[in-house]
């Protein structure tokens, strides 16, 4: 490469033209401290604020825990135990699933069709994506106390409104039955969430070659074709790593549920996550609460190494 | 290498620059040496924009040389959690603001103070009403651990303007509530919510008090799931099983959505208590009638007290100081102000209660009648538990015809065990 | 050109175009409609909130409650807080971030895939656990209740996907670009600040856009860490708004009003870069 396309490169702002992708060997920089220091200032970061209390909390799972003497007694894995065999568990396993899954492929779907939609031209496009973006900008409470008011049976809009024109005889108690309780919670979840998803992809089809795609054309091959053969595959990481990110987020995601029905009506709502908070704060038992936890965190740890078995075929290494 | 010359600096630089904006949003920091002792403490508040406890704490700190006191609110939803995550790491308060639930969760604990030497030295100590000062004690002793602060005893409201079109009197015993419940729902009218989300356990246990069941019994033996508590509770669940006579929404309704609903006419009956007398008055007018909770028997009984107190962490090392401001607190010119605000609730202070005040609203007098009969939740380790994790969950299930009336008491009964 | 496309092809056209608006609209409205209620409503009287139904139209426009909201609770110093706090955990996060993301593109080292990995792993447990463990060090560092200590919190939870974004996107980036400059003779440091970060702007705006919706939203930490009205930030304050007995709707929808509008104002002016940045940086992962 001449000096005129790095300083091209420099005044422009921009990388330089990509290739196709060919030379990715790393260059051999082995034994040089400067990745080190660079690398430095995030591990510590990360592993003091995170990593430290990721590893204390698995050490209360493996002990009794007092709470007010800070006393920690051993007993391996009772706390598991114990917990499992609550007769709530499995239904409890079952509700996270439900949740969890439920609401990332609803969001990866939604976010998709939007993103595709939003791939094309409109007037006024920029100003369009900017405001879909807010849902995910919003703080929790905010989220859930706005829907809690348009859902309220008695007084919510979307009640007075299907009553008025006459789609149901008597409001729906969204958050007040078993039956439709997780459901509301999980399309509350997939509006909050749809946006990411539609900005990650649009982003990713944005980088899709506009060549390969007119070659494609050329070979003859449909749009629906062009898109299963050329734009997915190209797109892909980003669904996976997205998805991957969203799975963790949302079986973690707290707030929502203890705002709008605190596991409820009964325990139709109840998370394993909130079932960790519950049992840590309100009953006291930080072994079991933490127990929870790190059960949950076992299904999330298959997923990352499922992602992580997927992501490096097509790794250059 | 120049490279890592470059790197650190700017971190460097940064990090100080960081920690010069971090110290000057941070906490104020301690005077040292002599000058008045500083003290932290917890609360929560109903209304966020009324200013009475900040008026307090300034008139305290004014009028005491030797101790200055610091408030901090935290959202009642969060308040058990974050008095337990900072006992465990000793981050909390010298002194808090607790309700009578989580007694058991935290005296038999050690975490917090004893503080029955401080009582026995206090003047005003023979003030509080005496059947108040086993809100602030564990079952079988004599420890005092919170001092009663603000009381509230439930009672229930009923639209006269409804009754009357329907013929109805007012309900002396449950039956009669339920039948009252079963005539006024229809025509976009319910009888009254249950009340199934966020501290509906205190109006259905007034209703299990008044209806004659115990949670213990003298022995301190859990009862809650005898056969006469069992009638009692089925009573209730039928409101919703049987008569559908709660509106959409009522079992996992908190208090803001049963108020909305009474106030607007949906239902014709609230349980609740004087903290929400005034408003109501206001908007009803003589339309608003009062009794107390209905009784198996139709007989005077007993209903809930509910006790928001103060406590004195045991981790403090400023509990002489602590202890001034909570005193000072529970004080008759103190006491006559908070409970005359706006999120005040009913005096502990017998001189406050006969005050003209209080006696002469005959609406009010139905609740201070009752403070002497009154009971609380019994301070058991379970019951911050069952209050705050167990309750909600069981009897959404119970109302949703789930589980029976005996086999709901039972598990809230395992709890307390 | 055609001098007259057949009218089936341009009817289908129109139709297309038109469902497409339809449908643009709809998502719009999905999206925004909350928004829209909560805006009425903290424009509606106090009184009528609690009267009779939710009219969704108020009888008369007011600002009560905002005035309310502004000169009784200290709602304008909960906003300062979080903009400082933002104003510290963001950069902290790209320069934290930016260094890593640079190290793993550019350098092989042993046991770079093991801190991918863990990067990940560190955001795996719910936050109302990790709460515990962070007020004991929060403490015990003497951090409570300061802005700097909910800062590196929220950088410490923002690093992990910041730094896999500017990774992707570093890795975009060709080699020549370094390989140029070392002909020219520049130093790494050089190489670093002079090519490599201006090329990885749009990337950071990536990053940074990120970490600001996370510090501006988060609340539990925020709760925990903070006490004083000095130190607090908005969802704490938004909180406090939901009391024992009742929920001030009206100062609660007007907090939101004004919590949510800085926000779309910065997105509105970020957004072509964020997904510039995103487009680069998303495809490598």
């Amino acid at each position: 490469m001449t000096s005129s396309t790095l300083t091209e490169a420099v005044v422009t702002g921009r990388p330089a033209p990509r290739r196709p992708v060919t030379r990715r060997r790393r260059p051999a920089r082995r034994g040089s401290i400067a990745p080190l220091v660079l690398l430095a200032p995030a591990i510590v970061l990360v592993a003091v604020f995170a990593g430290y209390p990721l590893v204390r909390s698995i050490w209360f799972s493996l002990n009794d825990v007092s709470v007010f003497t800070g006393v920690l007694d051993f007993v391996g894995f009772e706390n598991f135990a114990s917990v499992i065999g609550t007769a709530e568990f499995y239904p409890t396993l079952g509700r996270t699933a439900v949740w969890t899954f439920g609401a990332v492929s609803l969001q990866l779907v939604g976010g998709l069709c939007l993103a595709l939609m939003l791939n094309n031209r409109f007037p006024m496009r920029g100003v369009y994506r900017g405001l879909i973006m807010i849902p995910w900008a919003t703080p929790s409470v905010l989220v859930a106390l706005m829907w809690k008011w348009i859902l309220d049976p008695n007084n919510g809009v979307l009640n007075q409104w299907l009553l008025g024109t006459g789609i149901i005889d008597a409001p729906i108690e969204f958050l007040s039955q078993n039956s439709t309780a997780l459901p509301t919670l999980i399309m509350i979840d997939v509006w909050q969430g749809i946006p990411l998803f539609a900005i990650m992809i649009l982003a990713a089809l944005q980088s899709v070659s506009g060549e390969l795609k007119e070659s494609a054309q050329i070979d003859g091959c449909g749009p629906v074709s062009v898109f299963r053969h050329v734009v997915l595959p190209a797109i892909l990481p980003t669904i996976l790593i997205t998805t991957l990110l969203r799975l963790i987020w949302t079986s973690n995601y707290v707030d929502l549920i203890f705002i709008l029905t605190g596991g409820g009506p009964g325990t139709s709502s109840t998370t394993l996550a909130l079932e960790s908070y519950l049992t840590t704060y309100k009953a006291s038992d930080f072994g079991s609460g933490a127990a929870y936890a790190v059960i949950q965190a076992l299904f999330l740890a298959v997923f990352i190494a499922l992602y992580v078995r997927l992501t490096r075929k097509d790794a250059n290494r | 290498m120049s490279f890592t010359k470059r790197f650190l600096p700017a971190v460097a630089i940064l990090g100080v620059a960081a920690l010069t904006a971090g110290c000057a949003g941070g906490a104020p920091s301690e005077s040292p040496g002599s000058g008045p002792v500083e003290i932290t403490y917890w609360l929560w508040q109903d209304d966020a924009t009324d200013a009475t406890w900040t008026e307090l704490a300034e008139e305290f700190n004014s009028s005491h040389d030797d101790v200055e006191v610091v408030l901090e609110t935290i959202p009642l939803d969060q308040y058990q959690n974050q008095l337990v995550s900072s006992a465990m790491n000793g981050t909390g308060p010298d002194a808090a603001r607790s309700k009578d639930w989580w007694l058991g969760q935290f005296a038999p604990e050690g975490a917090i103070a004893d503080l029955t030497p401080y009582i026995d030295g206090w003047d005003a100590s023979d003030d509080v009403v005496d059947s108040l000062w086993a809100t602030g004690e564990l079952p079988g002793d004599d420890a005092v651990y919170m001092l009663p602060h603000q009381y509230t005893t439930l009672y229930l409201y009923y639209r006269v303007d409804y009754f009357a079109e329907l013929g109805l009197e007012p309900p002396k015993s449950q039956q009669d509530l339920l039948d009252a419940a079963a005539a006024l729902t229809g025509d976009g009218r319910y009888g009254i919510d249950v009340r199934g989300g966020a501290g509906g356990q205190d109006q259905w246990l007034a209703w299990m008090y008044a209806g004659g069941a115990s949670v213990v019994d003298d022995k301190g033996e859990v009862v809650l799931d005898d056969a006469d508590a069992v009638t009692v509770n089925e009573d209730y669940l039928s409101l919703v099983t049987d008569l559908q006579a709660a509106p959409p929404g009522s079992i996992t309704a908190a208090f803001a959505d049963v108020k909305t609903n009474f106030v607007e006419g949906l239902t014709g009956m609230m349980i609740h208590h004087p903290g929400s007398l005034k408003e109501l008055q206001g908007v009803f007018g003589d339309n608003l009638g009062v009794i107390p909770i209905p009784t198996g028997d139709g007989k005077p009984g007993a209903t809930l007290g509910s006790m928001s107190g103060n406590v004195i962490l045991e981790g403090s090392d400023k509990k002489d100081a602590a202890w001034e401001w909570i005193s000072w607190l529970s004080e008759e010119p103190q006491i006559e102000k908070m409970s005359a605000s706006p999120q005040g609730q009913l005096p502990v202070l017998e001189s406050v209660i006969s005050s003209d005040a209080y006696t002469s609203d005959p609406q009010l007098a139905v609740a201070v009648d009752a403070i002497r009969t009154a009971k609380t939740w019994p301070a058991l380790a379970g019951v911050a538990e069952l209050a705050a994790k167990e309750w909600n969950p069981l009897i959404q299930q119970a109302f949703q015809g789930e589980i029976s009336s005996q086999d709901v008491l039972t598990k809230m009964a395992d709890v307390l065990r | 050109m055609s001098t007259s496309t057949p009218t089936r092809i341009r009817v289908g056209r129109y139709a297309g175009k038109t469902g497409f608006g339809i449908a643009l609209i709809g998502v719009l409205a999905l999206v925004l409609g909350p928004y829209l209620v909560m805006l009425l409503t903290s424009l509606t009287p106090r009184e009528e909130l609690v009267g009779a139904g939710a009219n969704l139209i108020p009888s008369e426009f007011t600002i009560a409650s905002y005035e309310e909201l502004v000169t009784t609770t200290p709602f304008l110093s909960y906003l300062r807080n979080s903009l400082l706090v933002a104003a510290i955990a963001v950069p902290i996060t790209l320069i934290v971030s930016t260094g890593a993301a640079i190290a793993m593109s550019r350098f092989d080292f042993r046991g770079r895939g093991a801190v991918m990995i863990g990067l990940l792993l560190a955001q795996m447990f719910p936050a109302v656990l990790l709460v515990i463990s962070l007020q004991g060090q929060l403490r015990g560092m003497g951090l409570m209740d300061t802005t700097l200590g909910l800062a590196l919190v929220h950088a410490a939870f923002a690093t992990p996907f910041a730094t896999w974004l500017l990774k992707g996107f570093a890795d975009s980036i060709p080699r020549e670009i370094e390989e140029a400059g070392q002909i020219d003779g520049a130093s790494s440091a050089q190489i670093i600040r002079i090519l490599l970060l201006p090329l990885l702007r749009p990337g950071m705006v990536a990053a940074g856009t990120y970490a600001f919706i996370l510090t501006w939203n988060e609340f539990l930490y925020a709760l925990t860490f903070t006490s004083q009205t000095a130190t607090r930030t908005l969802p704490v304050g938004l909180h406090l708004f939901i009391g024992e007995y009742q929920i001030r709707w009206d100062l609660l929808t007007a907090g939101g009003v004004l919590s949510v509008l800085p926000v779309v104002i910065g997105f509105l002016l970020v957004q072509k870069r964020l997904v510039a940045g995103l487009a680069a940086g998303a495809v490598k992962g």
